[in-house]
């Protein structure tokens, strides 16, 4: 469900910064245009080659019960890396071009670029000591498919090429509403490294790891967690014999 | 040298009357294998570069739906007087810097066009 794919998100972004060709260019969910200004001397760390992870589509295909919609079941997490020609450095006076120092901006060097950036987010998300790494791969059940394609073209108004790689994961669920997290729980240790990480240079990050908190938090009695894991209505839980026997209040 | 036809002379007049009111300065950077060409010298020339506005774009146009990268940019075309620079030899990925335009922004030849009677048009892109 939607904790988890934040959460998802957030950690494979984080454990890919600093690991890659791209170094800290690691976008989340990127949505407009990336735009890259005319003149070369003004270009941010941003107009540069980069890696956009997105959650995408999800499917939970069995075990939904009645209503269990906290089942994260089978999530895609795409990574996109891209590079054009406005990202390369061009020096002033030649105007020759390179990616990094050496490696001049060709066609085959835009395909090496990519393929190496891929190796490096393959590399980055089973390294065992990136701590990011860890929390994204304790969200994740199994790893159901890893589907690679590529673009390029030089007709819009720029020559660029893409790779992708999309994984397709089987995710855990989402917490229960009401019920405590277990301090080992994967959530538990995602809120607790966005705290110790995050917070302190994201403003806004305090705000929804408050906001993700709420959401699930409570006191739920064990019927009412029953309940709401399943989505029971209360004469559905009856006759699952969940209920208080002989109406007994709790 | 081509055949002279009997409208040429009006035709170069043209090109010369709309390159004088239209032309600007650019610097061409011949580019082999990435690097500066060692056989074509960087000149500066006068012709006319015309950039189109800038839009979004999928990073795959041919199937937008399966990607969600988008960047910006916009066609630009440069076009040359053939007349005046008969000798002038442009190949695909040398550069191209539009030195009277705010930041000087850089170009980079996607294809030339070397057929038509007037101009060389050389289609660019961003870089």
């Amino acid at each position: 469900m939607s904790i988890v794919r934040v959460a998802l998100r957030i950690s494979a972004v984080e454990a890919l910064k600093g690991r890659t060709l791209v170094g800290g260019n690691v976008l989340d969910s990127q949505i407009g245009a990336l735009d890259v200004a005319a003149n070369g001397s003004l270009h941010t760390p941003q107009e540069r080659p980069f890696i956009s992870v997105y959650t995408d589509d999800s499917k939970v295909t069995n075990g939904l019960e009645l209503r269990s919609f906290t089942k994260s079941g089978h999530v895609d997490i795409v990574f996109e890396a891209g590079i054009a020609t406005p990202h390369v450095v061009t020096d002033t006076d030649t105007d020759e071009s390179v990616i990094y120092e050496g490696v001049p901006a060709t066609d085959a060097n835009f395909e090496f670029h990519l393929d190496l950036t891929m190796r490096q987010i393959a590399d980055a998300l089973a390294d065992p000591e990136n701590e990011w790494a860890a929390i994204f791969n304790g969200l994740v059940r199994s790893f159901e498919q890893s589907q690679r394609s590529r673009a390029s073209g030089d007709t819009n108004g720029i020559r660029l090429a893409a790779h992708q790689l999309k994984l397709t994961v089987d995710a855990v669920a989402d917490p229960v509403r009401g019920v405590a997290l277990k301090d080992s729980s994967p959530l538990a240790l995602f809120f607790a490294k966005c705290e110790t990480d995050l917070v302190p240079r994201m403003p806004d990050m305090a705000r929804k790891i408050a906001l993700m908190r709420t959401q699930i938090a409570g006191d739920a009695s064990e019927l009412q967690a029953a309940m709401r894991r399943y989505g029971m209505v209360y004469g559905e839980a009856d006759a699952m014999l969940l209920t208080p026997a002989f109406e007994v209040s709790e | 040298m081509p055949v002279g036809a009997s409208f040429h002379s009006v035709r170069d007049a043209v090109v010369s009357a709309v390159d004088g009111k239209f032309a600007e300065t650019i610097r061409l950077s011949p580019m082999s294998g990435g690097v500066r060409d060692q056989q074509r010298p960087q000149t500066e020339i006068e012709a006319v570069l015309r950039t189109g506005g800038e839009k979004s774009n999928s990073v795959d146009p041919a199937n937008p739906a399966a990607w969600q990268s988008k960047i910006a940019a916009g066609k630009a075309l440069l076009c040359i007087d053939r007349t005046r620079y008969p000798d002038m030899v442009v190949r695909k990925q040398d550069a191209v810097r539009a030195l009277a335009r705010p930041g000087q922004p850089v170009f980079e030849v996607s294809l030339v066009d070397d057929r038509n009677h007037t101009r060389l048009i050389v289609e660019l892109v961003h870089k």
